[in-house]
């Protein structure tokens, strides 16, 4: 059994114009010391199923209907609040898009880690200050006693999600949730993040599901894949299988979307056609399907079952060549 | 040509030592900004001449002496005397417990209810919100006048239930609660206890907008990922960042009671004769203006005096308070 298993999620949000299907029957697996990338464009659920794990949803309107969250077999999604306090940060922390406002700007650094120590492990003065100091120069921040007392403005951005994935880590936890940790750095800093994540997934053996839009990340991260669209994952597998021979018409397209340095044949860059579904209103049958390439009958009818084909889980009615990815 | 300086940068290292929490670290700004430093250091000297003056001046502030009557400041009354020979420093600074008092109690209701009330009802939202908020509306609308009024006629006369209840709480410190000396401090206890009342109302307000606001901020998100509790997010993440509004209206807050309690004994409801209060000397102060003017001034000034200080302290604390703003003078 993986130690972090989703089974059959369903997170839908009731809000006044309708239900929101913004999860709906997500399946995955993460083992330790593995990378597990969660690509999909915005709105697809990708964050949502995130905070599900760690039972953030903001609720109301947002409800966990239906579905397992298992780590170790204990099911996130049936115990109790104070459970799951101890469980967020402890056993599964998370790191967020944007470093610039995910840490309190009233407290400083030491005082937002300290926090995390007492919580969880009843550490606190010296012996959390020397904790704190490890994890912070492990995280590679260059003389991290003279960050103690820093405030996050006093801090760049780089700075500032390292301070993040400190306060994620400090505790040891088995999995960490990236949610798109990069987007909002410049590339030579979102390089070091990600080596930063490589390095700590290593030294901690951490099971890490990073939530991205950025192929590129994938590419680098990824040891299994997992493509969603309209809450669903549409085809998953192994990082060579997934990205490499595409299935799904729609990671067909992501693929064939991204621009290449060595190819000056295409003057325009091929975009998926047509645009995601709006939140409510995902089409019947398969919601790719009005944007699909290789619609058939029967994708406006039945969401295909997941098969098993050629390395991957995929949820597709037809058999797209593999080859058509170049 | 500019020095070329070869040691590492200076760390402040008293700095290191001492685990900077948000309070020190706004007491070492606060340290650095003069207007308020001096400010602070008027308040404080303004309670300790109201707590020794009336102790060690000589007199008494109700002893009256009518041959004397109203006299200009003087060798033997500094501040003069009032209608009724009463020194009026005796008197000022004696008034001065009274509105101190008034002030404080207030302003810690503010802190204690209004702050937490509506932290958690911005916090939690929808249900708990709706409910907690109609409460202060209907307090709101309650009209403060007739309801001190209604309390004092039918509760807090000589054998009121307030008055009973009092005497039940004073029994046990004092050998006899039913001497009538006492019933001057119920009255102005009664007073803090009105104001009280009403002085967290705006604050719950004031901070409940906050927190809608700030609660939707990633770094919320970001200590509950962390398993930061609920109630631990409203008061060590969510109220200090607040703070700002809370101090400036906590500054507000003080000088509005003080008035409304002058008012309160001008209508013979608050402070009564012979006990003072700044608000209530004032008033009497101004319907001699023209003819006994220092009657109005000591009094008007010692207020004016305070009130100037605090809005300069809230300033400067609210400066400190936000590690934001920088003002290294």
């Amino acid at each position: 059994m993986a130690l972090l298993s989703v089974r059959d999620l369903k997170t839908h949000f009731f809000t006044e114009d309708g239900v929101v299907r913004a999860v709906d029957g997500v399946s995955f697996d993460v083992e330790r010391g593995e990378v597990l990338c969660i690509v999909g464009e915005s709105g697809s659920g990708k964050s949502v199923t995130g905070l599900s794990i760690l039972g953030l949803v903001p609720d109301p309107p947002g409800r966990i209907v239906a579905g397992e969250i298992l780590l170790e077999r204990e099911d996130l999604t049936r115990v109790g609040e104070k459970r799951l306090r101890d469980i967020r940060g402890g056993r599964i922390a998370m790191i967020f898009q944007d470093p610039m406002t995910s840490l309190n700007p009233y407290l400083s650094v030491r005082t937002q880690l300290a926090e995390v120590l007492s919580i969880h492990e009843g550490v606190k003065g010296a012996e959390a200050d020397k904790r704190i100091v490890a994890m912070l120069g492990d995280v590679g921040i260059p003389a991290p006693e003279s960050r103690l007392s820093d405030y996050p403005h006093q801090l760049s951005g780089g700075m500032r999600q390292r301070v993040m994935i400190a306060m994620a880590l400090l505790c040891k936890p088995d999995v960490l949730i990236a949610d798109e940790p990069t987007t909002a750095l410049d590339v030579t800093i979102q390089a070091q993040i990600l080596e930063l994540l490589e390095k700590e997934k290593k030294a901690l053996d951490l099971a890490i599901i990073l939530i991205t839009h950025d192929l590129g990340v994938v590419a680098k991260m990824a040891d299994r894949v997992a493509v969603m669209y309209a809450g669903r994952i549409v085809e998953q597998g192994t990082a060579a299988a997934v990205l490499g021979r595409p299935c799904h018409p729609y990671t067909l397209a992501l693929r064939r979307s991204i621009p290449r340095l060595d190819d000056a044949s295409r003057e325009v860059l091929p975009a998926v056609r047509g645009m995601p579904p709006p939140p409510g209103k995902v089409p019947a049958g398969c919601p790719f399907h009005p944007r699909c390439d290789h619609v058939v009958d029967r994708c406006r009818e039945a969401f295909p079952e997941e098969r098993e084909l050629d390395g991957r889980r995929l949820s597709c009615h037809v058999d797209v060549k593999a080859g058509d990815a170049a | 040509m500019a020095e070329i300086r070869t040691e590492a940068p200076a760390v402040d290292l008293e700095r290191l030592e001492r685990g900077a929490s948000l309070w020190s670290d706004a007491w070492r700004r606060l340290r650095k900004n003069r207007v308020a430093v001096a400010s602070g250091v008027l308040i404080v000297l303004m309670i300790i001449a109201c707590v020794v003056v009336p102790a060690f001046s000589g007199y008494d502030y109700a002893q009256t002496n009518l041959e004397l009557g109203p006299t200009p400041p003087s060798k033997a009354h500094w501040m003069g005397t009032d209608f009724h020979g009463r020194d009026l420093m005796a008197r000022v600074f004696f008034g001065g417990r009274v509105s101190f008092s008034v002030g404080i109690i207030a302003t810690l209701m503010s802190f204690a209810i209004g702050a937490s009330w509506g932290g958690i009802a911005g916090y939690f939202g929808g249900r708990i919100d709706a409910i907690m908020m109609r409460i202060v509306d209907v307090l709101y609308t309650f009209p403060f006048l007739i309801f001190v009024i209604l309390l004092q006629v039918f509760f807090a006369g000589k054998d009121g239930t307030l008055h009973n209840l009092f005497k039940t709480i004073l029994g046990p410190f004092v050998a006899d609660a039913n001497d009538p000396k006492w019933f001057p401090i119920f009255q102005i206890c009664f007073v803090f206890a009105a104001l009280g009342c009403i002085s967290w109302l705006t604050m719950a307000r004031i901070v409940r907008g906050q927190v809608i606001a700030l609660r939707a901020q990633p770094f919320v998100e970001a200590a509950r990922s962390v398993g930061v509790g609920h109630m631990a997010i409203v008061f060590r993440h969510l109220l200090p960042n607040a703070l700002g509004p809370i101090i400036v209206y906590a500054t507000l807050t003080v000088p509005e009671v003080m008035l409304t309690e002058a008012f309160l004994s001008f209508l013979g409801l608050g402070t009564q004769e012979p006990l003072s209060s700044w608000g209530q000397l004032t008033a009497l102060g101004a319907e001699a203006m023209a003819v006994y003017p220092w009657i109005l001034l000591f009094p008007a000034l010692m207020l004016a005096i305070t009130l100037f200080s605090l809005n300069f302290l809230g300033d400067g604390l609210r400066d400190a308070l936000d590690p934001r703003i920088r003002k290294e003078q």
